[in-house]
């Protein structure tokens, strides 16, 4: 009995449980959505490396949140090892910096492709929506080439963090990406 | 793309300027200067500062974990805190107390350099007094300073009940500055105010040779003297972040209300390239994903001996006897690898398994043990 159950455990906590990696430029809002969704609030923050466990639908959620700044934007590539989905974060009011966030996602994906280190999918959210200047989801997916991904599974997602709008509709996608349903 | 460590160097010591190591919009004192930069308009700032820079999209750089150029660092110089601080709160009466919350800061940085409620175009010149100044080689940051109060001790300007009209003269007065007209720059200088202070004859000339002088770019020592003419055009005309982008999808944009965003479109693509694509798609089963407690098992489990293949391969290999060397046409036979002479009786013992063998971290730490003597 104690046997089945101990079994039956295991299969269940190994199925609900994932590992996803936030990554994005710096000041595109990766730890305001963290801890939003972590805590629901807002916090002010110094350029980070987070992780944090979230319980989303009753699946474990380890979340790795890497800075964005240029010189620890070369660290990325090491934490993409064993990660179930990429959470890539774009702000969409900032367009002078667009190009950049296309190569960065480009290369990071090139690159755990050479590494079989790929994570299953990536999701992007496109951040401060709320602000005036905002690009759309469909303008910025356009922009930053998602139709070359091939080999992938991604979507897109328009949200502003300091609301929250969008942020679980995006959540549940990864959460399903981490069972493997999508 | 790499950071220019002459650069970073130049901005160590621009950080650590008297004038810079306030910050820009709160005040509050750092003993080495502030880590964080807003690039649009040069200033250092504290972290609070900087997180309200970047809620309002603000390009903010770090001293330390970003790449810098020659570019961004004579900006830099040319601006700075006391610079900036004469003209985006030239008219400001009560400034921001040090170290504020997150939201009196985002407050601040609304007022100040999106309303630009505190803005004074008049005070562009002073970096030009502050060539001049350095031009005549003094060494302190006080000039500037000394003609920003000045500039703000003018009669003070009573603002017309409809701001929007003033808003589109100072917008107007931005784009004749951007096209570079003196002329434009100083009629608009005179219509603000009733009655402006003639600009001084000797500090133009000097003005004009410091255009004419060598751009000292690297040399470290005159930080705070004399800037480059580039960058003299670029403050008196400083970039704009808020003017209205070339972008097509601008009407849109305008079109929006922040109180009420329109519900996030959703995307997803099917991909039409699935079937055609060689490489499958990983696919993570659970089991593989958390194998990592087998894993840490094999890896601790003795290390297999197995003598090296390629020796055994040269003792093996029979090369036909051809009168060049005895080697075929066109090959080289296989350099033997040198081993290491410490590494060797513990990766490749003569006689298979050793007596006693050994668990596989005591065996590694040996062998790093013996390489390492």
């Amino acid at each position: 009995m104690g046997i089945l159950f101990s079994i039956f455990s295991r299969r269940m906590y190994i199925i609900l449980e994932g590992r996803l990696l936030m990554l994005g430029l710096d000041a595109v809002g990766k730890t305001i959505i963290l801890y939003k969704l972590k805590l629901g609030e807002v916090v002010s923050t110094i350029p980070t490396i987070n992780v944090e466990r979230l319980t989303y639908k009753g699946i474990e959620l380890t979340v790795w949140e890497i800075g964005g700044q240029d010189k620890i934007r070369q660290l990325w590539l090491h934490y993409l090892t064993d990660t179930h989905g990429l959470i890539f974060v774009v702000d969409s009011n900032d367009q002078t910096r667009l190009d950049d966030a296309r190569y960065e996602l480009h290369k990071l994906l090139h690159q755990g492709t050479n590494f079989a280190t790929t994570p299953a999918s990536s999701c992007t959210f496109i951040s401060k929506q709320d602000l005036p200047h905002a690009l759309s989801a469909t303008n910025l997916a356009a922009k930053l080439d998602f139709a070359s991904l091939r080999t992938r599974k991604w979507y897109v997602q328009a949200c502003a963090a300091t609301t929250g709008v969008g942020l679980y509709e995006g959540m549940d996608w990864n959460g399903q990406g981490a069972r493997g349903d999508v | 793309m790499a950071s220019d460590p002459q650069a970073e160097k130049d901005l160590e010591a621009l950080r650590r300027l008297p004038g810079n190591k306030a910050c820009a919009n709160c005040g509050v004192l750092a003993a080495h200067g502030h880590g964080a930069v807003v690039m649009p308009f040069a200033t250092f700032v504290c972290h609070t500062c900087k997180s309200a820079h970047q809620s309002f999209s603000h390009l903010c750089k770090s001293v330390s974990m970003s790449f810098w150029t020659k570019p961004d660092v004579a900006k830099l110089r040319a601006g700075g805190n006391v610079v900036a601080r004469s003209k985006w709160q030239a008219k400001l009466a009560e400034p921001l107390k040090p170290s504020p919350t997150l939201s009196a800061a985002k407050d601040f940085v609304r007022e100040c350099y999106v309303q630009r409620r505190w803005y004074d175009d008049a005070a562009v010149l002073a970096p030009e007094a502050a060539a001049a100044a350095a031009s005549a080689k003094k060494p302190q940051r006080s000039p500037p300073r000394k003609v920003a109060t000045d500039l703000v001790r003018r009669p003070p300007v009573v603002l017309p009940p409809g701001k929007e009209k003033q808003k589109q003269e100072e917008k107007k007065k931005k784009r004749d500055l951007d096209g570079h007209h003196p002329v434009a720059d100083l009629l608009s200088f005179d219509a603000d105010a009733p009655e402006p202070p003639p600009p001084k004859a000797a500090s133009s000339s000097d003005l004009l040779l410091d255009m004419f002088a060598q751009p000292n770019d690297t040399a470290p020592a005159p930080l705070s003297a004399a800037a480059p003419p580039v960058s003299l055009l670029g403050n008196r005309a400083p970039p704009d972040p808020f003017a209205p982008l070339p972008s097509s999808a601008q009407p849109a944009m305008q079109s929006r209300t922040v109180s009420s965003p329109p519900p996030p479109p959703m995307v997803q693509h099917a991909d039409p390239f699935a079937g055609l694509t060689m490489r499958q798609p990983t696919t993570l089963s659970p089991a593989r994903v958390h194998s990592a407690p087998t894993a840490l098992y094999r890896a601790a489990r003795p290390p297999v001996m197995q003598p090296p293949p390629i020796q055994q391969q040269q003792q093996q290999q029979q090369w036909p006897r051809y009168a060049n060397g005895g080697y075929p046409q066109h090959t080289i036979p296989p350099p033997i690898p040198p081993k290491p002479p410490g590494a060797a009786g513990a990766l490749a013992p003569t006689n298979g398994q050793p007596a006693d063998a050994p668990t596989g971290l005591s065996s590694s730490a040996a062998i790093s043990q013996m390489s390492f003597f």
